[in-house]
Order: structure tokens, then C-alpha cells, then sequence
């Protein structure tokens, strides 16, 4: 089922019933015949007129020819000449055109977004209604492997830039009528398309109307991709910890569904975003559930030391070289003071240089294409690291204490979590720098705290934890799947 | 779909309360107990500590009934009055954990700190968590509801030798008379359960019904289960040191320093167990700041900065400790049991 919620223009312009006055409307709006890919073809009809508008390479012309424009042109001379005017729109989709994805329109800006979109209008003279027929025909990519989100269990397919064939791979898994799609045209010049999925009688309807509002009253000029969808619609635009999350797999993104989650596509992006969101479905990646409970829930906890390694091991090692030696046994204090003493840069400047060397290495690994990203990561990492220590610019101990960490942050399964949280690493290196353990505390606690205060769509981000909430035994210890009787967490009645 | 949870939201809340209620009063009963109870009842000072939970459960059951009665607080000018009471209270016991959380620190983290610098950083940091609300540290307190106990007595036991138990005796400390006095002064820890007069935050604009608020025998329990690590804690205190050097102990600070020998491996586990400390008494003042600022916000609902203006008070009062010392709130804490008592005597008033 598909809903159509347009977004209301502020001078919308109805369609005229000449066919020549709206063609000339048309090409002003379109800037035609300056602009090459605007199709406008006239033809005869029967007893009337015609004319077809598409944009050119985002439709299927072998469609259009087939379904449409033969069709149409075939008619006797004298078909539908005792139609009235305004039915012959009607007339022709009754006795000639054969495409199944139709809709009539009558407001200007309507047709021409749609026909932005890859949608062919058929208009009549004399008919101030429009159809708008679905021919859509651009090249796209297969669906391929998920880049950022691999499992060693589980399917292997992620979602592309088309947004029809994502609502496509989400059907697929999601076999139930309940399951409704919602079109909304989301920023201000430079529309998006975006799709709000989601199980009716499971998603929670204050959830769905909260994000429906903050999408439509987008003031942003243009909102192209999930992760701009996602700053429209987040509580906190300044926090730290992302309020949503993304997937590009059509797995996971079937699970928000049955959990109660909205889903929303965009046109163009191959991810989906769900929201609203826990801070566990950061934390949480599909192998868990793919894995008998012994296993996802050890690689949990492993996943989960190596989070705390990347948050706190360079501030704590810093503060306590800094404020806290007494913790060092004699031997390796020295050791420590020894190698230091040859480093010309105080601990807290080497640290932090260090820390951005990493994610220097990691982001360049990142953008380098294909092969060259690995090849960067072992050449600057080996060479440029060992260098870097029989040169005594860096000592040995905080090479250790970096490589650890970075090792730990690349545990975090959601992208987004995990450059947040190279920032708070930053924050508690800095800390420990400046106040030791004692500021590390207080800054963990502040974070803590506003944690656990957040909300994502105005349901608290730590819960089921903490508010407690009923609910599943699977957030750090996962239980085996008979003791998941419980329905999606979201299901209706969180918000 | 028929809304079946807001019962379990407002239970989840109170929940919440409940437990940084639990950990404010037994980091009250800690620090009084390392700062008051310790000179006068020596190794005693955790029997000296016990009675406090019973106030804390009288407070917590009247707290119950005051909010399942389902009146609005601060109708009548004496609601008003007994609400800037309860807020004034509440800021004396986090302005008092908030002091003990620093001169810890002194002694323990950051020898070398300036006072001011210290109490102003924490002072800062508790304002920063109560700033976005004060659901934030509740919830962080019925997170961490197990876990910080856990840690707490855990490392509280490793630190333990083999000849602890020598530590329990003499088993009155220095006497019946000091215990006695001791178990006087000792009363007033339960203070910070007043925090649980006020219904939790996220709650009052859409006030909750009188039937959803869990029953006496939730608050009293979660009230004396953060109360009894407290006085667990003071026992730890006692079978760590020696008692003829809990005698010598001079500063505040140090006496709540759980003694272990100097090995490294010991160490750690002190710093771990220092860290654990040191979250409780944050929670807990964090907790009693931001209840404090409700209280205000409750009694003058036009006031928008009752936040800034109770952090306000506390800075002033911090200051005064670095010029004066650290001890004078606790020397006064037990002079709380005054104030403490009207409040409760007129509670059905408020």
C-alpha cells in the first residue's frame, strides 16, 4: 500500500484545461527547450490531443513507447469524441494505456517533481487533470555486499541508491500486510524523496506522526541522504552519541520493523535509518542474532572491553604517569621514565599527536581506494610507527597504549558511535592530562548523566536499562531465543 | 493499541528516585560516618552508623504517603515554607557530600590539588550533570544499582588481609558512652532520603495517579539496601586499619582512605575502589542538587533558574569551606535532626 503525503506548496498552481496553456507552464518551469532533457511530445489521440512530459534517461522510453505512446497514437480517429473533456484522461487510461502504477494529479508542482523523479504526465486538452504514470528506467546498481556492515553469518546483501528497489528488499523479508510505505518530499528547493516504512499496529503512532512533523517542517534547503534525514528528526542535535541508526542491510532494518522502529529511506542513499533508537542498538550487530546465544553474547562482551580500552586506556595511562605513578610497580616506572626522557614533547602533546596520527591513518586508509586503503594502513602503521620510536619522537609504552586503543574503537559497530567516541577519547585524554583520574571521573560522570537523559524521538536513549522497561533479555548478556517472548521493544509503547 | 505502560514508565521513574535516593543516603551515612562517627566510636563507628537506617526507612515510608495522597506540594504558603525547607536541607547534604568527595580526593587522587580548584571542578561538574535534567542521574542510578555496590564491596573485600578480623575488636570501639553519642549524631545520614518527598522529575508534568506509586515497602527497601553498603563500608574501614592508627587520623579525607599495602597489584585495586568511592558520593550530590532544585522549582513555579540559584548557594558555601575548613558541615550535620523532624512533623501539610 503507498500513501501519498505531498507537501503542501505555498503557491500551488492548479492544472488549466487548455493543453496549450499548461504545456507553456511547463516549459517555463523547465526551462525548455533550454534544458535538453525535458521531453514534451504532442500526439493525436483519437478525436483529441496530447502530449506526454518526461525527463530524458530517467524513464524507460521502450515503456513509454509500448505502453503509452502507441497505444494511444492507435486509437481510431473518432475514439472518445463524445467524452467530455475533463473524462478523457480517464478514457485514455480505460482504452489504451497498460501501465499499472498510475495517479492522477491536478497540482502543478506535483507533476513536476514527479516527473523530476523519473515519472512520465500524460495530459489531454481540454482536461485539467494529469496522470502520472510510475516508468521510472535509470541505471542502477545491483544489489551488492554490504560494505560497512559484515557478517560471517547471515545474508549478504545491502541496500543501493534505488529507493524503489529498497522498499523491494524490505518487502521481501517483510511479508505482512501491515506493512505500510509513506512517501514524503523532504527539504525546501532541491527535493528528496523519502520512504517512511513501518508495521502498522506494531509502530507506536505518536512515534510515527513525531517523525512524520519533523520531517515535513524541514527548513533545510536540501536534505539529500539518510544521514541529513537524521539530523532533521534527532532530539539533540549536540550530542555526541547519534540518536539513530543506520544500516545498509535489509535484515537489520527488517528487524526495526518487527521491533516497532520506523524506518526511512531516501532516495539516493544505500542506507536505511531507524528511529528511534537505543543505545544498544548502537552496540548490537547482526551476527549476535545470527550466532547461537553462548557466542554472541561472549563476542559481546569482547566487543564491549574494547570499547572501554578505546575510551579510557590513553587518558588513564596519561593521568597516571602524570598524577598517579605510585600505581606503576618501581621496574616499570623506570622503564616508562627512561624511554619518555628521550621524547622532546611532555606526554599529554605526544599522546594526543599520536591519537591523530591514528585516525589519520585510519581515515586515509578509509578514502584510498580498494587495495591501497590496507596497503596505507600496514605501510604508515609499521614503518612510520617504528620509525617514529627508534627516532625517540614517540616512546614504545604509548605506541602500545594508541595501537590498543584504536584497536578497541574499531570493535564499535555503528560508524557513527565510533567517531563519536574518538571524540569523548579525546575529552578524557585531555582530562586525565589536565585533573588525572579525578577528572576523568567527573567527566565520565557528566557524560553518564547526560546518557542517560537523552531521547531519541522522545524515548529515553539507555532504556530498556535504565529507565527499566520490560522487555527482551538481549542487551550485553543474550539469552537464548525461547526467553524472547516479548514483542519489539518499541512496539506502541515506549514513546 | 491500548496504552498499557504508562504505569510502568511511572513505576520506572520512581524506581529510579528510589535508588539515587538509596546511594545519596548511604554516601551520606560514609562520609559522616569516616568524619563523625570514626573519632568518637573508632572501630565502633559502623554500629554507630546501623540506627540511621532507621530513620532512613521513616523517612521513606512518609515520603510514600505523602505522594500517594496525590496533593500537589506548595499550595498553601506553608507547603511553600516547608519546600524551601526540604530545598535548603537537600543542598546542606549535597554541599556536605560534595566537601567529603573532594577532600577524598585530596587524599587520595590529587594530593597536590589547591582546594578551591577542586571544589569549584566538582562544584561544575555536578551543576553540568543536573543541567539537563534531573532524570539523567537518577537513571544513572538505577543503572548502576548493582554494579556500583558490587564494585564497592568487591574491592572493598579484596583490600582485606587475613588478619582483618582483628579489626572488630574492641567491639564497642572506645566505649558505651561514645557509641551511644555516636548513633546520635549518626541519625541525621538519613537526610538525603528526603529526596523521595518529590515525585521524579519527568513525572510532574503530567502528574502521576495516586495508585501507581509503588508501595512503602519499595522506597523503605531501596532506601536501606544504599544505606547498608554505607555502613558495610564503615565496617570495611574498621577491619582495614588498624585500630590504633584510626585513632591518629587527623583529616576527613584520609580516614575514608581503605588501607591496603603499597604492592602495585594493591594499588589498583585501592585506585578502582577510590573511583567507585568517589562516583557515590558524586551521584548522591548530584542527586540531592538537582531534588533541591525541583523542591524550589515546585515552591515557585515562575522561578526558571531555581537550578543556577541553588548551584548558586552551594558555591557560596563551598567557599566558605576552603576559607574555613571542610569540617563545618559536619560538625553541624547533626544538628540536621531538628529541621529533619519539623519537616516530617508538618510533611502532611506540604
Amino acid at each position: 500500500m503507498c500513501a501519498v503525503v505531498a507537501v503542501p506548496s505555498e503557491s500551488p498552481i492548479e492544472l488549466l484545461s487548455s493543453l496549450e496553456d499548461n504545456l507553456r507552464v511547463f516549459r517555463e518551469r523547465l526551462f525548455a527547450p533550454d534544458n535538453a532533457d525535458v521531453l514534451l511530445r504532442r500526439f493525436r489521440s483519437g478525436a483529441f490531443e496530447s502530449a506526454l512530459l518526461a525527463i530524458d534517461g530517467m524513464t524507460d522510453s521502450r515503456e513509454i513507447d509500448e505502453n503509452i505512446l502507441k497505444p494511444c497514437m492507435d486509437l481510431p480517429g473518432d475514439a472518445g469524441q463524445d467524452i467530455a473533456e475533463g473524462e478523457r484522461i480517464a478514457f485514455l487510461m480505460a482504452h489504451a494505456v497498460s501501465i499499472l502504477p498510475i495517479r492522477f494529479k491536478t497540482n502543478m508542482d506535483d507533476i513536476i517533481a514527479d516527473a523530476l523523479s523519473g515519472q512520465c504526465v500524460l495530459l489531454c486538452e481540454g482536461c485539467s487533470v494529469a496522470c502520472v504514470m510510475d516508468t521510472r528506467g535509470f541505471e542502477k546498481r545491483a544489489v551488492g555486499k554490504p560494505e560497512a556492515e559484515q557478517v560471517v553469518l547471515g545474508p549478504h546483501e545491502s541496500f543501493g541508491e534505488s529507493i524503489r528497489t529498497n522498499i523491494t528488499l524490505l518487502r521481501r523479508i517483510v511479508q505482512r500486510e501491515e506493512l505500510i510505505t509513506e512517501f514524503i518530499s523532504v527539504g525546501g528547493s532541491m527535493k528528496t524523496r523519502c520512504a517512511l516504512m513501518y508495521l502498522r499496529g506494531t509502530a507506536d503512532e505518536t512515534l510515527l506522526s513525531r517523525v512524520r512533523k519533523r520531517l515535513l517542517s524541514c527548513s533545510c534547503d536540501f536534505a539529500m541522504t539518510t544521514g541529513e534525514i537524521e539530523q532533521v528528526i534527532e532530539d539533540h542535535p549536540f550530542a555526541l552519541i547519534p540518536q539513530c541508526v543506520h544500516t545498509e542491510r535489509p535484515d537489520r532494518a527488517a528487524s526495526f520493523l518487527a521491533e516497532g522502529q520506523i524506518v526511512v529511506l531516501t532516495d539516493g542513499s544505500p542506507s536505511a535509518l531507524g528511529a528511534p533508537a537505543t543505545l544498544f542498538h548502537q552496540l548490537h550487530t547482526p551476527d549476535d542474532a545470527s550466532m547461537r546465544w553462548q557466542y554472541g553474547t561472549f563476542l559481546r562482551i569482547v566487543r564491549l572491553i574494547g570499547m572501554l580500552i578505546h575510551l579510557f586506556l590513553p587518558g588513564a595511562y596519561i593521568a597516571v604517569l602524570r598524577f598517579h605513578t605510585e600505581l606503576l610497580s618501581p621496574i616499570l616506572l623506570t622503564s616508562v621514565y627512561e624511554t619518555s626522557s628521550r621524547v622532546p614533547t611532555p606526554i599529554f602533546l605526544e599522546a594526543l599527536l599520536m591519537t591523530l596520527a591514528f585516525d589519520l591513518i585510519s581515515e586515509a586508509g578509509l578514502r584510498a581506494p580498494g587495495a591501497m586503503g590496507n596497503a596505507l594502513g600496514i605501510v604508515s602503521g609499521l614503518i612510520l610507527g617504528q620509525s617514529a620510536v627508534s627516532a625517540d619522537i614517540v616512546s614504545p609504552l604509548l605506541l602500545i597504549v594508541v595501537a590498543a586503543s584504536g584497536l578497541g574503537g574499531f570493535c564499535v559497530p555503528s560508524y557513527a558511535l565510533s567517531v563519536g567516541m574518538k571524540i569523548i577519547q579525546l575529552l578524557f585524554i585531555t582530562a586525565g592530562a589536565l585533573g588525572g583520574l579525578y577528572l576523568m571521573v567527573l567527566l565520565g560522570l557528566c557524560l553518564l548523566c547526560a546518557a542517560c537523559a537523552m531521547r531519541s524521538l522522545g524515548s529515553p536513549l539507555t532504556a530498556p536499562l535504565t529507565p527499566h522497561r520490560p522487555g527482551n533479555p538481549d542487551l550485553l548478556i543474550r539469552f537464548p531465543l525461547w526467553f524472547q517472548k516479548a514483542r519489539g521493544f518499541f512496539a506502541g509503547r515506549h514513546a | 493499541m491500548p496504552d498499557v505502560m504508562p504505569e510502568e514508565r511511572i513505576r520506572a521513574a520512581y524506581r529510579a528516585r528510589a535508588c539515587a535516593a538509596g546511594i545519596a543516603c548511604g554516601a551520606q551515612i560514609f562520609s559522616v560516618g569516616a568524619g563523625l562517627l570514626i573519632p568518637v566510636c573508632l572501630n565502633a563507628a559502623y554500629l554507630a552508623a546501623l540506627p540511621a537506617l532507621i530513620p532512613c526507612a521513616i523517612v521513606a515510608f512518609c515520603a510514600r504517603r505523602r505522594l500517594a495522597s496525590g496533593r500537589p506540594a506548595g499550595c498553601q504558603p506553608i507547603g511553600k515554607a516547608l519546600l524551601i525547607l526540604l530545598s535548603l536541607m537537600l543542598l546542606f547534604c549535597c554541599a556536605s557530600l560534595l566537601c567529603a568527595a573532594v577532600v577524598f580526593t585530596q587524599q587520595t587522587l590529587l594530593p597536590q590539588a589547591h582546594l578551591t580548584t577542586c571544589l569549584m571542578l566538582t562544584l561544575g561538574a555536578a551543576f553540568l550533570c543536573a543541567l539537563p535534567t534531573g532524570t539523567g542521574v537518577s537513571r544513572l542510578a538505577f543503572a548502576l544499582r548493582f554494579p556500583l555496590p558490587c564494585a564497592l564491596l568487591l574491592f572493598a573485600a579484596l583490600s582485606l588481609s587475613p588478619d582483618s578480623p582483628t579489626g572488630f575488636f574492641p567491639l564497642l570501639g572506645s566505649g558505651v558512652k561514645p557509641l551511644m553519642l555516636g548513633m546520635l549524631c549518626g541519625l541525621s545520614s538519613c537526610a538525603p532520603a528526603l529526596i523521595l518527598f518529590l515525585p521524579p522529575e519527568e513525572l510532574t508534568k503530567n502528574c502521576a495517579p495516586p495508585a501507581a506509586v509503588p508501595n512503602a515497602g519499595f522506597f523503605v527497601g531501596r532506601v536501606l539496601a544504599g544505606g547498608l553498603v554505607g555502613v558495610l563500608m564503615l565496617l570495611a574501614l574498621s577491619l582495614c586499619e588498624p585500630y590504633e592508627l584510626l585513632s591518629e587520623q587527623r583529616v576527613w579525607g584520609m580516614r575514608m582512605m581503605i588501607l591496603s599495602s603499597s604492592r602495585p597489584r594493591e594499588g589498583i585495586i585501592q585506585t578502582l575502589l577510590v573511583i567507585a568511592q568517589l562516583f557515590a558520593l558524586l551521584i548522591g550530590a548530584v542527586s540531592l542538587l538537582c531534588t533541591a532544585a525541583q523542591s524550589l522549582k515546585t515552591a515557585f513555579p515562575r522561578l526558571r533558574l531555581s537550578l543556577p540559584l541553588c548551584a548558586l548557594v552551594l558555591l557560596a558555601a563551598l567557599l566558605l569551606s576552603a576559607e574555613w575548613g571542610t569540617e563545618w558541615g559536619l560538625y553541624a550535620s547533626p544538628f540536621l535532626l531538628i529541621p529533619l523532624g519539623v519537616f516530617l512533623l508538618l510533611s502532611g501539610r506540604m
